[in-house]
């Protein structure tokens, strides 16, 4: 058995002191080959008594198991070392910048757009839209602006023909949407898109601009469901601890009428130059649908009554980022835009 | 409205500080934009000048002073300072507008304890100043007055009940629980008969009435006057005049004085203009009326235009001796018309088109002519010259307290309501939770149930409203469109386009480059030249914002707009993407420039997404390449076109190497589109060949792959473009294309044999149809 262990030995030897597979397998044929070592083992057998035959058969199939097993870990082993090497050859500067494609950036106007509609998306309203170029009935009169109402001054609106206008708010789209209805089922929709005011643009008006409306008519909205909803966009926009303060304002369209201030973000309602001294920040006008804007469009007042509210969307991004000129919106310069990214 | 809180005191006992009451106004009526005092100093007093002494080699004066009983010496630089004058006196410790502070100081010698005030020194807007140097106070004069605090209310169109003191007195003591003091006026009358007679030939004049008052001495106005009307923002110029203003702030109706001796007539006849009658208002100006305008005659000539302004010829002037008032009442629509006519906006029509109080116009008569005899020492002649057409009975209005309590959303009790209405002095009667509100004159904006809930509404205080969200339920959801225009962006911003909005307005001119036929929505009165129509084309907006990067050294620009583009015959959303410079910016291994096949391929992308695929046509539009633009159609239907931007156009912008494409997205949104359907997936492998071929420099690569599926080859799947290449050993004309073909077919193993017969029927069929060579 001594003789088992020195062959043992000896092809460990030789397999450690392979350099090549083709080594290998010439090693691997003067062991297991036709004329090999262990071949010459077996032929051993025939010489030895009966009872020892097995035992001997069995200590050199262990041989040839063992041979076998050593060689397939030491190519894994000389494979490992040879890959190692590969890999230091690969090393790269981890600190070049990857090949991205940079992402651009979503409009930040549209990027509120999007929060607010998806903040009453989830509250059960429709998104609709309609068109910027509108009549004068649905722009004006059917929202309770009679032809000679001071506010539909021809100065103050792009007019295309004495009818026709650009939109000057998407109230329009409330109109629509109401005729659409019949006045036969509960309306609850925000009308975001793009307004046109005939005033000269400077650092805080702009002859376009983004609004989003609001309108939910049913038989008992109140002032109280009005409230609550302006509080959760307000806490949506500006933070959870936000309050809202509502006072008495003035509409053709709505009655009551109100102006909606949210608690200063930056002092917490403790007076700064941001809200001027006062706690609270404008935000949006607000109030319950005038029965003459509900009648026009096919809505009973004595049956239904709503409420609607209206927000600039330039006016959010000013205050929420403190932008200082409402031009940039449109300027579109990259190192402003893509300050925002989501 | 500036309300002078003294002011507001006559009304009022008030024991709240205006701050205070500012809050109240802004959370129960209006917003008050700031309370200031009237004279923005401290320390102020008033103080008799006792002696005026010239201080040599100096142009100062030693003053000495009495201070409530205390003599004070200042030294005073004002040439205009006088013994025996009464003036206001900065003391030691004030500070003044502009952060003077006033102590008592060394100056030439002798210790000066204070300072004695200009007007303008005091804050106050120099418009309102009628004198050089210090403030010499005139006639009585409470020291209060110094203290006076404004009330700045902004004002919205339906509360001009709140354009008068007394109309505030009613809205500050609802909010504090008080009922108003109304003074009475009485007038002491001479024994001169008013000799006026009143006729009103227009359905627009509702009331007038007119007082004469004589032997009055037109002067300046004593202090406590002057103060008020500066107090309020007027500025003062004499005592008649001032007294017209006065009355007017203090009860909201305009008042006019003519000079009687001007007048040709004893009769005041009010008539429409005749169309074109020229008439000259006291600012000087030549107006020429229309027969909708009002003018007040002195039977002969215009002497006003009714409600709007006087006249010149009979303007009150300082030798004026004998005033014929006028308080009068005219129809708001037609003043609100006149003073917009002619860009004529005053106090007076400002009242007027809102709306004012009928049953304050006899009361402001008579204040007012009770105060110019007091204070022009003259006479009021016996009696009121009127003509008033029977008043409309008050205006009823009904309201239930449930339709109240169901809009306000808070449970009220009908004891809040009334308690309410008191405080409103709204005047009303009840019957089974049923009120009857008849509106008082001055209340002429409370027209309907509404308004009252208003009122009840903001006397609650929206703070003690609940607060909750709307029972209805309702489906929320983005419609389609909507998810996918999101959808798209998304992408886009995915593939490094960052999304920007333009004007909608723009010019004409530079959209005609980008369409086939121009039907431009032009505005009636454009701002200026640059926004006179709508956009027909969302590429010049993007070509602006790109030469705006170019001119700030950002060279490599990829943006998109998702905007409307507008034509006579309708509005319909766009897509428009623009792409300069590199696609992976700036890279130390790796940058593109942007060229045709990028922008193409950024189409196909948005194509994708549409579940559509196009085929590209030569584009015939002035502002693209000739040869490297492409006309974009699914299913028949043009939905776009892109390519590279005219060098021509370009040049414009200054711009080289852009390129463009513009998508109608609305009509991709209506695409019709079957929901996909289910195939297993092969389990055969694919064998792939690739053929090349020698073709015409001409040749579109699209006429190779059409004519292979043209060929209708067995098992074949899929044919791709993998290379083009010119150059040697290919003729100058010449182009080699190869195409990679894929066949497979379900439950065939194929032979070497069944492929190569394929490929060569493949390759014989394009050889014979497109007359092409195979590059072997």
């Amino acid at each position: 058995m001594k003789e088992f262990e020195t062959i043992k030995q000896r092809f460990l030897e030789s397999l450690s002191a392979c350099k090549s597979d083709a080594e290998i397998a010439d090693l691997k044929a003067e062991y297991l080959g036709k004329t090999g070592v262990l071949t010459a083992l077996m032929q051993q057998m025939k010489d030895l008594p009966a009872d020892e035959k097995p035992k001997h058969g069995a200590a050199v199939n262990a041989i040839k198991v063992f041979i076998e097993d050593e060689i397939i870990r030491f190519k894994e082993k000389k494979y490992q070392e040879r890959l190692t090497e590969k890999l230091a050859s690969e090393k790269l500067d981890i600190t070049l910048p990857g090949n991205q494609q940079t992402p651009g950036v979503r409009h930040l106007l549209n990027q509120i757009v999007e929060e607010i509609e998806d903040l009453f998306v989830g509250l059960g309203y429709q998104v609709k839209e309609g068109p910027e170029i509108e009549t004068d009935e649905n722009n004006f009169e059917k929202l309770n602006l009679p032809a000679d109402h001071p506010a539909r001054d021809m100065q103050d609106s792009f007019y295309i023909d004495p009818h026709t206008l650009l939109r000057t708010h998407t109230s329009p789209v409330q109109v629509r949407t109401m005729i659409e209805k019949g006045g036969l089922e509960p309306v609850k929709i925000i009308c975001p898109g793009k307004v046109y005011r005939r005033d000269d643009d400077d650092a805080t008006h702009s002859h376009q601009f983004m609004q989003i409306e609001g309108l939910v008519v049913d038989q008992n909205t109140s002032m109280a469901d009005l409230k609550g909803t302006l509080l959760k966009m307000a806490q949506a926009m500006f933070g959870e601890d936000r309050t809202i303060r509502l006072r008495p304002s003035y509409f053709p369209f709505t009655e009551p009428s109100v102006e909606v201030d949210v608690s200063c973000y930056q002092c917490e309602g403790k007076g700064c130059s941001l809200c001027k001294q006062t706690g609270y920040i404008e935000i949006l006008g607000a109030g319950m649908v005038h029965p003459n804007v509900l009648k026009m469009s096919g809505y009973d007042p004595d049956k239904y009554q709503g409420f609607a509210f209206g927000i600039g969307v330039e006016r959010i991004a000013m205050l929420r980022h403190g932008i200082e000129d409402i031009r940039h919106f449109y300027t579109n310069d990259h190192r402003f835009l893509k300050q925002f990214k989501r | 409205m500036n309300l002078s809180f003294q002011w507001l005191k006559e009304y009022l006992n008030i024991t709240a500080s205006p701050q205070e009451i500012g809050v109240l106004l802004t959370k129960h009526a209006q917003e008050v934009a700031e309370v200031r005092p009237l004279f923005k100093a401290s320390f102020l007093a008033l103080a008799q000048v006792l002696s005026v002494e010239p201080i040599e080699g100096s142009k100062n004066k030693k003053c000495t002073v009495n201070v409530n009983g205390q003599q004070k010496t200042i030294v005073c630089g004002a040439s205009n300072v006088a013994k025996d004058q009464t003036v206001i006196v900065a003391l030691p410790g004030a500070t003044l507008p502009g952060g003077k502070k006033i102590e008592v100081t060394q100056l030439a010698g002798i210790s000066s304890e204070g300072m004695i005030c200009s007007l303008s020194e005091l804050g106050i807007n120099p418009k309102f100043i009628q004198e050089e140097g210090i403030h010499v106070v005139q006639g009585p004069f409470n020291a209060e007055a110094l203290e006076d605090m404004i009330i700045e209310l902004d004002l919205t169109p339906n509360r001009m009940d709140l354009l008068s003191v007394l109309g505030c007195a009613y809205e500050v003591g609802a909010l504090t629980h008080q009922k108003v003091k109304l003074p009475l006026i009485s007038v002491t009358e001479s024994a001169t008969k008013n000799p006026y007679e009143i006729k009103i030939e227009t359905d627009d004049c509702h009331a007038y009435y007119g007082r004469l008052i004589e032997n009055i001495t037109v002067k300046e106005s004593p202090e406590w006057l002057k103060v008020r009307l500066m107090a309020a923002g007027i500025r003062p110029i004499n005592n008649i005049v001032d007294i017209t203003n006065y009355v007017m702030i203090d009860l909201g109706q305009p008042l006019h004085a003519f000079d009687h001796d001007q007048l040709t007539s004893n009769i005041i006849r009010i008539r429409n203009a005749n169309a074109k009658e020229k008439f000259t208002t006291l600012d000087q100006q030549v107006r020429t009326l229309t027969e909708k305008d009002i003018v007040i005659t002195d039977d002969h000539y215009p002497v006003a235009l009714g409600g709007v302004m006087g006249g010149l010829d009979s303007e009150v002037t300082p030798d004026t001796v004998n005033v014929f008032l006028e308080s009068a009442l005219f129809e708001p629509k037609v003043i609100s018309k006149t003073s917009r006519r002619l860009d004529l906006r005053s106090e007076s029509s400002m009242r007027f088109e809102r709306g004012v109080s009928p049953d304050r116009v006899l009361l402001a008569l008579n204040k007012a002519a009770q105060l110019m005899a007091e204070l022009g020492s003259g006479t009021v002649a016996k009696g009121v010259a009127e003509a008033v057409k029977k008043p409309a009975p008050p205006r009823q209005i009904e309201i239930t307290l449930a339709k109240i309590n169901q809009t306000l959303g808070v449970p009220l009790s009908a004891l809040d309501i009334e308690t309410i209405f008191d405080r409103l002095e709204l005047p009303f009667k009840v019957q089974n939770e049923r009120y009857q509100v008849a509106v008082p004159p001055r209340r002429i904006d409370l027209e309907i149930a509404q308004d009252l809930i208003e009122e009840i509404g903001r006397l609650v205080g929206y703070d003690h409203l609940p607060s909750h969200l709307p029972s209805t339920v309702s489906e929320g959801q983005l419609s389609p469109v909507q998810k996918k225009r999101r959808q798209v962006k998304t992408h886009l911003e995915g593939l490094g386009f960052s999304e920007v909005i333009t004007y909608s307005l723009n010019q004409e001119k530079k959209d005609l480059p980008f369409i086939k036929t121009s039907k431009p929505v032009s505005i009636l009165r454009p701002l200026n030249e640059a926004n006179q129509t709508l956009k027909q084309s969302l590429v010049p907006g993007l070509l602006d914002v790109i030469s705006y990067h170019q001119a700030r050294q950002i060279e490599d620009v990829m943006i998109y707009e998702w905007s409307k583009s507008y034509q006579t015959d309708g509005e319909s959303e766009r897509l428009g993407l623009a792409m300069m410079g590199r696609v992976n910016e700036p890279s130390w291994n790796l940058t593109k420039a942007v060229d045709f096949y990028q922008i193409k391929g950024m189409v196909e992308h948005v194509l994708s997404l549409y579940g559509v695929e196009a085929s590209y046509h030569p584009l015939d539009l002035k502002g693209y390449h000739p040869h490297q633009s492409a006309l974009v159609v699914v299913s028949g239907k043009t939905v776009g076109q892109m390519g590279h931007v005219h060098p021509l156009v370009l040049r414009d912008y200054d711009l080289e190497n852009v390129f463009v494409a513009e998508l109608d997205v609305a009509t991709l949104a209506l695409v019709e589109k079957t929901s996909p359907a289910y195939h297993p997936v092969s389990k055969m492998p694919f064998v792939k060949r690739d053929v090349a071929f020698t073709v015409p420099l001409t040749m579109p690569a699209s006429d190779l792959v059409d004519g292979i599926h043209q060929a209708q080859i067995d098992a074949l799947q899929n044919v791709e473009i993998i290379d083009v290449y010119q150059g040697s050993p290919l003729k100058e004309n010449e182009k080699s294309i190869t195409l990679r073909v894929y066949l497979s077919k379900e439950g065939h193993t194929f032979k070497t044999e069944e492929i190569d017969q394929r490929i060569k029927s493949l390759t014989d069929a394009l050889i014979t149809s497109l007359k092409i060579t195979q590059r072997l």
